[in-house]
């Protein structure tokens, strides 16, 4: 019992002990924001590729699966062992890169889908956009651009004007400011709506069957059409109803490249911008004829079993091994079932090793702040010598003074973790408003949206995490104090007492 | 049940035994031998004085008795237990249920107040499930000794706000706590004056009134010395009865 009264007593009051109190607390909160934070990427890019792609493919390479109506029968009858079925839907796709001529060449991929089947397999009713959704996104992105442009450029010209005299008058004289100041008014006058109009989109309502069939059916030009990422769309400044030039080549063989000309039909957006940017989707017929290419196709997309709730009743794994047998995939067909883990396994593993690596490098604060302890806790060993041969006098033993300072380290360990957690929490519930606050004072976002492709900054909170960030600091505070302890317990304090 | 009655041991017989006591301290490779080969005995109901001037190793001696200092060579025997070579767990125990102790310096923790300091051996041996159902009983059992011994009006006090007699009263109501069979006191009085010496001196007899306690007193005052019901005198590490002062006084 004395322990740990007197480790606290050793404690009360003494300022330095809330000094290593906050350093703990310092890195224990640090640990909680950075995991916070990094767990909310890692979902959001989960949810993204998630997002983009189906639960499990079925691809096969240079163009060779033709009997893909056959394998598709087959999926869609997969059975678990007790008779149920496992596949939901299924779906053939197309898919190969392509050159875009803009005002700039770069490279993209071009996807050709079946409308009618595949909205049953991934996210794309929610991602495709109407008309007018298009021209929102786009204007949004735009019209900030413009309105800092004017501004910075109306700030150089008073800035000018006054260098050389100008009376404030004077300037406003000037037709060519006036203008400008004009153009500006009407832009801000515009930007709450398109703001508001953008947080509306963002809730848009998903296509719907009929909608897809129309958007890919309907045409102003003989032209076979594509719906394009709002990247791209934005990048090469296309317009719905305009045309864009591809190039693409199903070999190696250069003479067979071909060039097409389609017809934008609409755009989509998934939130990833390398999928905004880069992808382009027509009709699976189209495509085929543009790659050159028969009725052949890349692969198959395969939707497992979900409940009314949209939850998965099978394992994605389980259903994989399933379709393997179904169709009979070996490794000398070529034929290869992936589930979409699977298929991004280095790069969600990459994010995931980030998030630890960074945990594993700021843990060192913690030890920094362990380092305080050793300090603390030796000072007091020193000071309280005579304490302690005291305390053995009235029956304390060895291990039981090393106790008082071990119970010292880990106060300050325990306490230090949980009032830095308590602070963690607090910060990253609150962590948009602390960035805006930030915003406002120095002007400068931390987390600029346009950068990330996030409107806010993704948080994610997992008590377990908090836990393997707690424990080990409570262990670090224990290991740090036993060298005092150790110490304390090697004094001969029976010579402290003979004087005073 | 306390500790005084735990073991009825008849008045007079032997309780702690110390035969054949040597201490040497190492400076370097010399040895300075402090306490020379000492047989001594603590009898049930005396108060054993122990005299001698400063530095003949009077409190080595009650030390080692005491269990907090291991002799060189030499065993001590509490109720027929040689403790000398038992565990240190055994031998803290013995500390804290047997044995008391009183420092000429007092020996507080200042960070703690006057009844923290006074419970703390009952704290030491309970273990904290124990002290919390026990706490209130311990606490209000060392408020009535403190106020026996007129502390009443400053049991929250720290040591550093109490005079030098009320801090070895303090001290005694510490070693008193749990109701140790042997009460050590090294020099109890040789850091007080006069005044306080006599109020400290008339608590210990007090106290041996009441629990027939039994005492061993190291002093260099030779006339506390004559007070007790026996008196040894330590002469460059060993002992003597009064008896054999002047032969010993030649020798040296």
């Amino acid at each position: 019992m004395y322990k740990l009264f007197i480790a606290m007593r050793y404690l009360k009051r003494r300022i330095i002990t809330y000094i290593a109190i906050a350093g703990v607390s310092m890195g224990v909160m640090v640990l909680v924001i950075v995991l916070s934070v990094m767990g909310g990427f890692q979902r959001e890019f989960h949810e993204k590729i998630r997002g983009t792609m189906a639960d499990i493919m079925i691809t096969q390479d240079n163009f060779e699966m033709d009997d893909y109506e056959e394998l598709i029968e087959k999926v869609l009858k997969v059975e678990s062992a007790n008779g149920e079925k496992m596949v939901d839907a299924a779906a053939p796709y197309i898919q190969n890169i392509i050159l875009i001529k803009g005002l700039r060449i770069d490279f993209g991929f071009i996807k050709g889908i079946d409308p009618l089947r595949e909205p049953a397999v991934t996210r794309l009713r929610e991602y495709l956009l109407r008309e007018e959704e298009t021209e929102i996104i786009a204007r949004y992105d735009t019209i900030e651009y413009q309105i800092s442009g004017r501004e910075h450029f109306l700030e150089n010209v008073e800035a000018y004007a006054r260098s050389q005299g100008q009376s404030k008058k004077d300037l406003e004289d000037n037709p060519m400011y006036k203008l400008y100041k004009r153009e500006l008014e009407i832009l801000r006058d515009d930007y709450a709506e398109v703001k508001e109009n953008y947080e509306k989109v963002k809730e848009r309502k998903p296509f719907t069957d009929e909608e897809i069939l129309m958007l890919f059916g309907t045409r102003k030009t003989d032209l076979p059409g594509i719906v394009v990422g709002i990247e791209m769309f934005k990048h090469y400044r296309m317009e719905i109803g305009g045309e864009v030039v591809l190039l693409t080549a199903a070999s190696l063989d250069v003479d067979e490249a071909s060039q097409q000309r389609f017809e934008v039909l609409g755009a989509f957006r998934t939130g990833m911008f390398e999928n905004d940017f880069r992808y382009a989707i027509g009709q699976l017929n189209e495509i085929q004829k543009f790659i050159g290419v028969g009725d052949c196709v890349s692969g198959i997309s395969v939707k497992t079993r979900k409940s009314a709730s949209g939850k998965d009743l099978f394992g994605v794994d389980e259903v994989r091994k399933a379709v393997e047998n179904a169709i009979d995939a070996r490794a000398d067909s070529g034929i290869v079932v992936q589930t979409w883990q699977e298929q991004n396994r280095t790069l969600l593993q990459a994010v995931r090793m980030e998030k630890w690596l960074l945990a594993f490098i700021i843990f060192f604060i913690v030890i920094v702040a362990g380092f305080t302890i050793v300090s603390i806790l030796a000072m007091m060993v020193i000071e309280k010598t005579k304490d302690i041969g005291i305390i053995k006098s009235l029956g304390g033993t060895t291990s039981g003074v090393m106790g008082i300072f071990i119970m010292a380290g880990a106060f300050i360990g325990t306490v230090g973790s949980a009032l830095g957690s308590f602070l963690g929490y607090l910060f990253v519930k609150n962590i948009n408003e602390v960035a805006g606050v930030i915003e406002s004072i120095t002007g400068y976002h931390p987390f600029p949206p346009n950068v990330y492709y996030l409107d806010r900054i993704p948080t994610q909170m997992e008590p377990t995490e908090i836990l393997w960030v707690v424990l080990p600091t409570i262990l670090v505070s224990f290991a740090f104090a036993l060298y005092p302890a150790i110490r304390a317990a090697r004094l001969n304090p029976v010579e402290a007492l003979r004087y005073e | 049940m306390s500790n005084r009655d735990a073991m009825q041991v008849e008045k007079g017989a032997e309780l702690i035994v110390g035969s054949g006591l040597k201490k040497s301290y190492w400076a370097g490779k010399r040895e300075l031998p402090v306490v020379k080969g000492v047989d001594i005995s603590l009898r049930k109901g005396e108060v054993l004085m122990i005299c001698g001037p400063s530095g003949v190793g009077k409190s080595t001696l009650l030390h080692m008795l005491g269990l907090l200092d291991p002799p060189t060579s030499g065993d001590v025997v509490y109720r027929g237990e040689n403790l000398t070579s038992s565990s240190p767990g055994r031998q803290a125990a013995v500390r804290n249920r047997s044995i008391g102790f009183v420092f000429q310096f007092y020996h507080l923790l200042p960070d703690l107040d006057v009844v923290e300091n006074t419970v703390l051996p009952l704290m030491v041996k309970n273990s904290v499930f124990s002290w919390f159902s026990a706490k209130r009983g311990h606490r209000e059992k060392a408020r009535r000794i403190l106020a026996s011994m007129g502390l009443g009006e400053r049991l929250t006090h720290r040591p550093s706000q109490l005079s030098g007699g009320e801090r070895q009263r303090v001290a005694i109501a510490r070693a008193l706590v749990s109701e140790p069979e042997i009460l050590f006191c090294d020099e109890p009085t040789g850091n007080l004056d006069t005044k306080t010496s006599g109020e400290i001196l008339e608590v210990l007899w007090k106290v041996k009134e009441e629990f027939d306690q039994t005492f061993a007193i190291v002093t260099h005052n030779i006339n506390l010395a004559k007070q007790g019901s026996r008196h040894l005198n330590m002469i460059d590490g060993k002992i003597y009865k009064p008896e054999e002062m002047e032969h010993a006084q030649e020798k040296s």
